[in-house]
């Protein structure tokens, strides 16, 4: 079995700078780190190969630096690393992103399984998996919180929406975008983190790609622009109310209008 | 907040009148200075009145040294600007207010911004502490195995003492001469306690950071193993001109087990996947410098874990500083998890403190120690647990007491350990201070004691400070 993995490189934090000319995040001076959405999506990778014997490959869309997820993703258990990197892919919204992956996946062949995070925490847009499934017309399930069964040619997955559970039984291949709950990630180990600076690590360019028009990647290959990034207004004066328990639970009664 | 500095004391303010150590205290007053100037105002009007001042920072204390028996409470949190950066002669020097905290301390370093990137490393686990309270207890952090003890990371200190007089205190600049012992007059206040006076500045020598950090986590199914490794960490240390061994942390089975108990009310832990209960020990150890230098570290560490019964791919390696967070936060949940189970046996019974030694001995092997702490404990009914620092053998050996008499069989035990280990040449009061749930249980002629009694006497002879620490 073949499995790929989308993994993105996220800034630890967001100070909700942007280049008001591009909408692009800025990145500069921010600790770049895994997106923690994606480590439980290899998770759900290596789960799946305890079970069935299978390859995993992970991508990662980004500039050279980003080649960290791919070191990451080794120390985790990933067999291989394909860093998708030029500079017509920068700046790309979910349409860009999801096509520059379809077309990167198709060159290292056919997959069974694609697993991606739910969303990434810069972007945090939640849409590039379905894009993506769009694109490869596969089955395509969000919110797993479970694996239950994986066979040559089907998986049945749990799916939480809300606060119902749904059993679904999906052919292969096909996309699945897991929850973080459910896959909770392994910590890489010792053995396979020695060993992961020395794996060769594929680069895709432009140039790789069965569709090398500069014009569908990147910014240019983009349909939207963020428009404004900023953070939510904070309340600078909080009203401190303190009582009994009784003139507690009726203030809040009456300032909810439930009293 | 009311604006005036001094409110008298009420049930609004009960969180100040204890600290982690569950050591309850009682005051008149308490006030929350701002500034050096409005310290001083504080104390003025304290010293006209005679009423005595306990000085508080962060309340993460755990042996009551910031908790008050009567008088006033100056708690200094809100203190906390950052006054000053500077290089100067090589040093890298930050200025800040006592009540920092070290979590702030961290943020204030990276926005220094420049070529080099620069970290403290005092680096106590317990990140939520002030900077005061470090030096208060001297305290050292998981980084002293290689980069040495808090002590030599004060450049300076600015103290007010009980008359109101305003001292400015750098290191190697004044020179006392205590018990036949020359001491730097810094040193003196560093680690006292906050019974000499209280920090109104302190400089901290900051240095830079190493290229890259990995944290590697071993787990063994014998405790004896572990120690066999630790004790071969200390004779043979990892160390190359690209790379050494900065942290090295054990944490027994039943820290382990305690954590993983407590797991739900972590949430910091969130990320940390659950550790097999069967592991006995883990051994955590932090590297540091130049990437193939920690490589080959990584190497012969993993070789030597492998000799002595720890499975490499079951170890834990990370690299970078938000991934080491994670490790040291799981090191931190340890004293974290114990001081979260003395608190839930003291909402049953008000006699339950925090009990547990904080003792380093010199010249004996790892497992010599561990053996000597279980045959301590053989006899002891109350569960316990055990983390430290594998340098120079600092362990923290806690006690879970449940009720009034067992509280009293593990105070007894206490103080028969901290004799038994003065004997043995153990050092019995490292970093987390006397205070005043210690004092009892420190031998009548310990050197730390004598010393203070001394620069009490010089520095503060109506005890108009931290009255109840150490004596």
């Amino acid at each position: 079995m073949k499995i790929a993995v989308c993994m993105k490189q996220v800034p630890a934090e967001s100070r909700g700078s942007m280049n008001e000319e591009t909408g692009v995040i800025v990145r500069a001076g921010l600790q770049p780190v895994v997106n923690n959405y994606d480590l439980s999506a290899l998770e759900a990778a290596l789960r799946i190969r305890e079970c069935v014997p299978a390859e995993i490959h992970v991508f990662t869309m980004g500039p050279s630096k980003a080649e960290e997820v791919l070191r990451t993703a080794f120390s985790m258990g990933a067999d291989a690393g394909y860093l998708i990197s030029d500079k017509a892919f920068s700046g790309a919204d979910v349409l860009a992103t999801s096509y520059t992956l379809h077309r990167a996946i198709e060159t290292a062949g056919q997959y069974d399984v694609i697993l991606c995070g739910r969303q990434t925490t810069d972007g945090d847009t939640a849409q590039v998996s379905g894009a993506l499934a769009q694109w490869r017309n596969l089955p395509h399930v969000n919110w797993v919180s479970a694996i239950e069964n994986i066979t040559e040619s089907a998986v049945t997955v749990e799916q939480t929406v809300e606060r119902e559970k749904v059993r679904l039984l999906l052919p292969l291949p096909c996309l699945l975008s897991v929850e973080r709950e459910g896959f909770l990630p392994r910590m890489p180990s010792l053995r396979l983190k020695m060993a992961a600076g020395k794996k060769k690590i594929t680069v895709v360019t432009l140039k790789d790609l069965s569709d090398q028009d500069a014009s569908h990647y990147g910014l240019n290959g983009s349909a939207t622009r963020v428009r404004k990034i900023y953070p939510p207004p904070r309340m600078q004066h909080k009203p401190l109310f303190s009582g009994s328990p009784d003139e507690c639970a009726e203030l809040i009664l009456r300032e909810t209008g439930m009293g | 907040m009311n604006s005036r500095p001094i409110f008298p004391m009420d049930e609004s303010y009960e969180e100040y009148i204890h600290d982690e150590s569950q050591f309850s205290g009682s005051a008149q007053s308490i006030s929350f200075p701002r500034s050096e100037e409005e310290i001083c105002a504080v104390i003025s009007e304290m010293r006209e009145q005679q009423i005595p001042v306990t000085v508080q920072g962060g309340k993460t204390g755990i042996a009551g040294s910031g908790v008050p028996l009567g008088g006033h409470l100056m708690n200094v949190a809100d203190c906390s600007r950052v006054l000053e950066y500077s290089e100067t002669d090589g040093k890298y020097l930050l200025t800040v207010e006592p009540g920092l905290r070290l979590t702030e301390l961290k943020q204030e370093m990276a926005k220094l911004g420049g070529p080099v990137h620069l970290f403290w490393p005092p680096e106590p686990t317990e990140t939520s502490a002030t900077v005061g309270g470090v030096a208060a207890a001297a305290a050292s952090g998981i980084c002293s195995y290689a980069y040495g003890g808090a002590r030599q990371y004060f450049e300076a200190a600015r103290v007010v003492l009980a008359d109101g007089t305003v001292r400015d205190i750098r290191c190697g600049d004044h020179f006392l001469k205590v018990n036949g012992e020359q001491l730097d007059e810094l040193d003196a206040f560093l680690g006292s306690e906050g019974m000499l006076g209280v920090f109104s500045a302190l400089t901290l020598r900051l240095i830079p950071c190493p290229a890259e950090q990995w944290g590697i986590a071993f787990f063994f199914e014998n405790r004896q193993d572990a120690w066999r490794f630790a004790d071969e960490l200390q004779s043979d240390p990892v160390r190359s001109e690209e790379a050494q061994v900065t942290a090295a942390e054990y944490i027994d089975g039943n820290s382990i087990r305690l954590v993983e108990s407590k797991k739900e009310l972590l949430t910091k832990l969130g990320s940390i996947p659950p550790i097999d209960p069967t592991f006995d020990a883990m051994i955590y150890l932090e590297i540091a410098g130049e990437e193939a230098g920690i490589e080959s570290a990584a190497e012969i560490l993993m070789e030597r874990a492998t000799q002595f019964g720890s499975d490499p791919d079951r170890a834990w390696a990370v690299s970078g500083e938000k991934e080491i967070e994670s490790l040291r936060t799981f090191r931190h949940a340890v004293p974290e998890t114990a001081n979260l189970i003395v608190e839930e046996n003291h909402r049953s019974n008000a006699e339950i403190t925090k009990l547990s030694t904080d003792i380093s001995f010199e010249g004996k092997s790892f497992t010599q120690i561990m053996n000597w702490y279980e045959e301590c404990l053989k006899d002891l009914r109350p569960a316990h647990c055990i983390f430290g620092h594998i340098g120079e053998n600092h362990l923290h050996c806690n006690l879970f007491p449940k009720n009034s008499s067992e509280q009293q069989q593990c105070e007894a035990w206490m103080s028969w350990m901290l004799q038994e280990s003065a004997g043995l040449g153990g050092c019995v009061v490292t970093e987390n201070g006397v205070g005043k749930l210690k004092r009892r249980w420190l031998p009548s002629d310990n050197a730390l004691i004598s010393r203070m009694r001394k620069l009490k006497e010089i520095y503060d002879p109506t005890n108009f400070w931290n009255p109840g620490n150490m004596f």
